[in-house]
């Protein structure tokens, strides 16, 4: 069948009127996994079967019976969210044959929307990483040009939307694990306030950052899947009790809102600074007020990160021993490896005070930061990365150069802020380049307004690569 | 940084190959990190979380039990007849 839908909306307009059925979209992205996935290694588990029987159950409830957000939307999870009766492995040898007893919440609400799960996707192992070549089932190919990386940690996440093998997918972003991969693929990337959307059922990296977010084509569906996810949950104390919003109302005059430029966010290549540059320009053309602002903490913001992620890693992976469920530890693979050993030295008699202690209080700075800048403006605009996307195995042998990618994203994590990634702009070899908007706590809704306005005067969403 | 010792600690078990790759790694890491010890916190409390939630419990309320059955609760049986 030929593709007439982009979006959630156009895919249940077509739906509506009976032009397709459930069961022949499913079909349809299932036929494009068997094509693709060998070549792009985008899923790790493909749920062929369930996710018919899901189609079929729908193509005998209509849309007009039965019309639910996610009615008939095949969606894909990184294979973090736990999924009941379906594998789990967080992308390691260590849970390679794991299989959970009940769905994670976030899972659970996308079904109960209707949405159509079609498996389980690759991911950096435990969520560390930001290239995809961390996975313990091989590395993940950006679609753009399968020699280069697609970011990560979430790589099968964005790698699967951009390659149309599904139309929305879930992921989670702890230190620019969505935002990373969305910026280098080319697609929109939310990573929600923290405590927006539950954490239950989706394996910890690093608790007090972990963020549970998607990856989508557009604004308008980002808005969408969070009004699904978001709101609490009992079975996550720090996920919050704030009513959500009507996310999907999109409209908002632009005129006169302040968005800072953080001196500090600066891009390494040309070609980053010059769409980033463009695309903030286009914001001012659009009505907003552009200023530079400072987030002074910015370069200790990466060395804070890089102490309290492993910290809270290493007592999260502490769990995994072989005994309960799941392989031994001599199964986890370097990046894990070097995570749990930093954390456990970092946390160990004699250190504790003079790195976690400290990074705890420079936390403190990076917070103090954003909120003296969210005094002064409504919205941050910045890159997602300094570079465009590497070549896979440029940065493998050398652990730090790739950390030091993350330092545009991480600061956003340790203040618990709403930040989303939209393309922006190609590299000459047509390589996908993302700006951010970040704001302040529980702001959502008014940045998936601006992105939106962005999105709606800019053609770069609407590029796919040839696969 | 003591590689075989931390090794121990978080129950890893490196081949000398490892030990030697690792510590060479995290070295360049901790000194990165060891940066912050220039930052001035003297007056800064630290933050564990962002939340801003304090003490989150569930509201303590009295739901109906099974059926008792001459004075015992009668659940689902556990383990087939199999």
């Amino acid at each position: 069948m030929t593709k007439d839908w982009t979006d959630i909306s156009s895919l249940q307009e077509g739906y509506k009127t009976g032009k397709f059925k459930p069961s022949d979209v499913t079909k349809y992205y299932l036929d494009r996994i068997k094509k693709y996935n060998s070549t792009l290694n985008a899923f790790i588990t493909v749920t062929e079967e369930q996710a018919m029987a899901k189609a079929r159950e729908l193509d005998k409830q209509p849309y007009k019976v039965r019309p639910c957000t996610l009615y008939g939307v095949p969606v894909a999870f990184k294979d973090l969210y736990q999924t009941a009766g379906i594998r789990t492995t967080a992308g390691s040898k260590v849970l390679e044959n794991y299989v959970g007893q009940y769905n994670a919440t976030a899972v659970q609400r996308y079904l109960d929307a209707g949405a159509i799960c079609l498996g389980k996707l690759n991911c950096d192992a435990w969520a560390h990483g930001s290239s995809g070549e961390n996975s313990d089932f091989g590395p993940t190919k950006n679609p753009w040009n399968t020699d280069y990386v697609p970011g990560g940690s979430s790589s099968g996440v964005a790698v699967a939307v951009a390659a149309d093998l599904c139309l929305v997918a879930a992921g989670t972003d702890t230190g620019g694990s969505i935002r990373c991969p969305a910026s280098f693929c080319g697609v929109v990337g939310l990573k929600p306030t923290y405590g927006r959307v539950s954490r239950y059922g989706i394996i910890a990296m690093a608790s007090s950052l972990d963020s549970i977010g998607h990856i989508t084509n557009s604004v308008a569906d980002a808005a969408k899947v969070l009004e699904v996810t978001a709101g609490n949950d009992p079975y996550d104390a720090t996920c919050s009790t704030k009513p959500v919003d009507s996310y999907s109302n999109l409209n908002k005059n632009i005129k006169g809102l302040k968005i800072g430029v953080p001196k500090e966010y600066i891009a390494i290549d040309t070609a980053v600074i010059k769409a980033i540059d463009k695309s903030i320009q286009q914001l001012r053309e659009l009505g907003a007020e552009i200023i530079e602002i400072s987030l002074p903490h910015t370069p200790q913001a990466l060395a804070c990160y890089y102490i309290i992620m492993p910290a809270e890693v290493s007592s999260n992976l502490a769990r995994y021993d072989g005994i309960r469920f799941g392989n031994d530890r001599s199964n986890f693979g370097a990046e894990a490896k070097r995570r749990i050993m930093l954390g456990t030295y970092t946390l160990s008699a004699g250190y504790y005070d003079q790195y976690y202690k400290t990074a705890q209080k420079v936390r403190t700075l990076v917070v103090q930061d954003f909120d003296q800048a969210f005094a002064k403006v409504d919205l941050i605009a910045a890159p997602v990365m300094p570079h465009l996307p590497f070549k896979i195995g440029e940065k493998v042998a050398d652990p730090l150069s790739l950390y030091l990618e993350d330092v545009l994203t991480v600061p956003v994590n340790l203040a618990g802020l709403p930040a989303i990634s939209l393309p922006c702009g190609f590299s000459k070899d047509i390589l996908p380049i993302g700006m951010q908007l970040i704001g302040p706590q529980f702001s959502e809704k008014s940045l998936f307004a601006v992105a939106h306005l962005y999105e709606q005067n800019t053609s770069w969403h609407e590029q796919h690569p040839t696969l | 940084m003591d590689i075989k010792y931390v090794a121990k600690l978080a129950k890893l078990q490196l081949t000398d190959e490892e030990e030697k790759k690792y510590s060479q790694q995290l070295e360049k890491v901790i000194e990165y990190v060891g940066q912050l010890q220039k930052v001035d916190i003297s007056k800064v409390k630290g933050t564990n979380q962002v939340t801003g939630l304090v003490n989150v419990s569930r509201a303590d309320r009295v739901s109906p039990c099974t059926p008792l059955v001459e004075g015992y609760i009668k659940v689902k049986a556990i383990f087939g007849n199999d």
